[in-house]
Parts: C-alpha cells; sequence; structure tokens
C-alpha cells in the first residue's frame, strides 16, 4: 500500500467511488438489499480506519477489498449457498444446452449456487478484468488458489447450465 | 465448452451490475453507525455485564431513557403480518406496488417491514431477518428495544437504527418490542419462527 501525501476525505471518496462499490456489491450479492448491507458494512470499516485509508495511493482499491472480505464472510457464515430444490428452476431441460449457454440470464442465476469465493473470483476476473494475481492480493491468498476457485467455480456453471437438475453439494 | 462460458460471463455480469442501484449513498448514518459501534465496544461489556446481573436477580430493568420497567409486558398474541399496502408516509422508497408484508406498532406510528419473512430463531440459512423500521415523523433516532416473550419472563434488548437492520431473537416465538425512540414509547409484536 502505498501513502499519498493529501487525503481524500471520506465524503469525496463515497461521492466518487459509491456507485462503482454499489454495482460490485450487487453483482457479487445479486440482491438489492444485501447489496446495500454490503456497501454499509463496508464503510463503516473504512470510516473507522479512515485516517490511514485516505492517504493511500488507491483507497478504493483498499475499500473494495473490505467489501469483497464482508461478502465471503457473511457468506460463509450464513452458508447461505441456496438449496439444490431451486436448481431445477435455473435452465429449462428440454432446451438445447448451446442456447443455454447463450442465455445471459441462466448464468446469473447459476452464480447464486457457487460458494462465495467462487463468486468473488469470478466477478473480480470476469468483471473488473483483474489478473489472478491482483485477486489473490485482493481475497488474501494464492494465486493457485484463485486459479482453483475459478475453475471450480466455471466447473459449476458449466454443470448447473446443462445439467439444472443436478443435486449439487456445496464445501 | 469452457470458452464459450467465459465469453458469456463478462456480458452476463455486465448485464447484472446495469441492474445494481444508484441511490446517492448518504455518509451521515454511516459515521452514527461507525461512532456507536465504536462507543459499543467501549461500553458494551460493562453494560452486558449489568444487564445479566439484572435479568439474574430479578431487579427491574432500566430503560434507555432511565424510567423503569417493573417486569415483562404482557403479550396479547402475535397477529399475522400485513400484506396490502402500508400508510402513505412508510412507502418512501418503495417502487410500484408490491410491499414486503409488515407490522404496525400500537400507535401506527411504526411500521415494521418484514423483508427477512418468516423472521426465524436462530437465523434460518437461506435468509435473515431483516426488518426495515420506518418512523412517522422521525428523526433518525435510533430505536431501542426491550422485548419479552410471550408466556415467558424472557426478557433482551436491542438497539437497531431507523432503518434496514436485522434484528435476531434467542427463542422462536412470539415477542412484545417495547420501542424508545427518542422521548417517543411504543410497541409493537412480532413472531419468530423456528425455521
Amino acid at each position: 500500500m502505498t501513502a499519498h501525501t493529501t487525503s481524500l476525505s471520506f465524503e469525496d471518496y463515497v461521492a466518487k467511488h459509491g456507485n462503482d462499490l454499489q454495482r460490485y456489491a450487487f453483482v457479487l450479492s445479486g440482491q438489492r438489499a444485501d447489496a446495500e448491507d454490503l456497501v454499509q458494512t463496508a464503510l463503516v470499516k473504512a470510516y473507522r480506519r479512515w485516517r490511514r485509508i485516505g492517504t493511500l495511493a488507491a483507497p478504493h482499491a483498499y475499500v473494495r477489498r473490505i467489501l469483497t472480505h464482508c461478502f465471503v464472510d457473511l457468506r460463509r457464515h450464513h452458508n447461505a449457498v441456496r438449496s439444490t430444490d431451486e436448481l431445477v428452476d435455473i435452465a429449462d431441460p428440454a432446451a438445447d444446452p448451446a442456447d443455454q449457454l447463450a442465455d445471459l440470464e441462466g448464468i446469473v442465476r447459476g452464480l447464486d449456487h457457487v460458494t462465495a469465493q467462487q463468486r468473488a473470483v469470478l466477478v473480480l476476473r470476469y468483471l473488473l478484468d483483474l489478473s489472478d494475481d491482483d485477486i489473490a492480493t485482493e481475497l488474501g491468498c494464492s494465486t493457485a488458489t484463485v486459479r482453483s476457485h475459478a475453475s471450480r467455480g466455471l466447473h459449476q456453471l458449466r454443470t448447473l447450465l446443462h445439467y439444472p437438475d443436478l443435486e449439487i453439494s456445496h464445501e | 465448452m469452457s470458452e464459450d462460458l467465459e465469453h458469456s460471463l463478462p456480458a452476463a455480469l455486465h448485464q447484472l451490475a446495469q441492474r445494481a442501484p444508484t441511490d446517492p449513498i448518504s455518509t451521515a448514518p454511516i459515521r452514527h453507525k461507525a461512532t456507536r459501534q465504536r462507543r459499543w465496544l467501549i461500553g458494551g461489556p460493562v453494560a452486558a455485564v449489568l444487564l445479566v446481573a439484572a435479568l439474574l436477580t430479578g431487579i427491574a430493568l432500566v430503560r434507555p431513557n432511565g424510567s423503569i420497567v417493573a417486569g415483562p409486558a404482557t403479550v396479547t398474541g402475535c397477529a399475522p403480518l400485513h400484506t396490502g399496502t402500508p400508510p402513505a408516509w412508510a412507502r418512501d422508497g418503495f417502487s410500484g406496488n408490491a410491499y414486503p408484508p409488515f407490522a404496525r406498532s400500537r400507535t401506527g406510528n411504526v411500521i415494521a417491514f418484514v423483508f427477512g419473512n418468516p423472521l426465524s430463531a436462530p437465523a434460518a440459512s437461506d435468509h435473515q431477518n431483516k426488518i426495515l423500521w420506518v418512523v412517522r415523523d422521525g428523526t433518525g433516532a435510533d430505536i431501542n428495544i426491550i422485548a419479552n416473550m410471550e408466556n415467558s419472563r424472557r426478557v433482551t434488548t436491542r438497539q437497531v437504527p431507523a432503518g434496514p437492520s436485522y434484528l435476531n431473537m434467542p427463542t422462536a416465538g412470539c415477542w412484545h418490542l417495547d420501542l424508545t425512540i427518542g422521548n417517543q414509547h411504543d410497541s409493537i409484536n412480532l413472531r419468530w419462527t423456528t425455521p
């Protein structure tokens, strides 16, 4: 983390990056209410350390990292991966798998059924275009772990899109 | 196949991102919550010890405003949540005509929108006990809650902000929530079920 001599105020940061945080939280959680809670929780934590965060060269990356950890911790705590009963609705079993792959909505719904770490990795990699090394820094794990999460998440999504009735066990 | 999904995934994520809320974020509640949490970290353990001592010895509870509560209030039962249209003053922030189920307070001046329906104790694995508190002519003051469980002397206290928060209760049952909001006193009954 690189410190700057000038400090960004908390209000200026929120005004500038609030929408980015909301968008990121929404894609992570998939739910408006959960996204709002995530943003608020992350900002409360950031505010308590703002004297230091505000002097960083990239305060947004730091706050985003807080939000990512909040998301993973919350999902882990509540074991919020949804029941397999709901998986039946992800895609029409009669439809052609190739069409299902093209169905972006199906992919979005499938994201609700991967683990929090897998979803975070997929969002950071495919929405924010972060490298696996940067994602490893964000999540506090190794690059190999990031690749493992990405691989398993993609595999899970692919399986859900092809075999919506499949029973899936979660870690 | 792998390439197809990896090609579609960015588009799917960007499509999802377009539905994200874009409401301006007010920093005042964040500052307030951060400050309150800091106070709680300092004063919480002391308050917890005092509360446990009061409960164990049967001593009367002290309301946040200093007045004395003689003991658990009588709970007259939890009616089913309303599923119709809430009062006009409580509809701010909602779009369309769909509202979550809600409960009214005794005076009708507080509405508890139950997003986490049914409320569960212990908290359910598939949803949280999220409640949106809307106070008529509210000043934004926190809501201090003394909760009494029906047919029990079990009492627990909570403090939540006026707005959305999670409210977990120790056990399932009908709970009478005595609300103190600034100088305003009210009450509401809510049921937590076994998940």
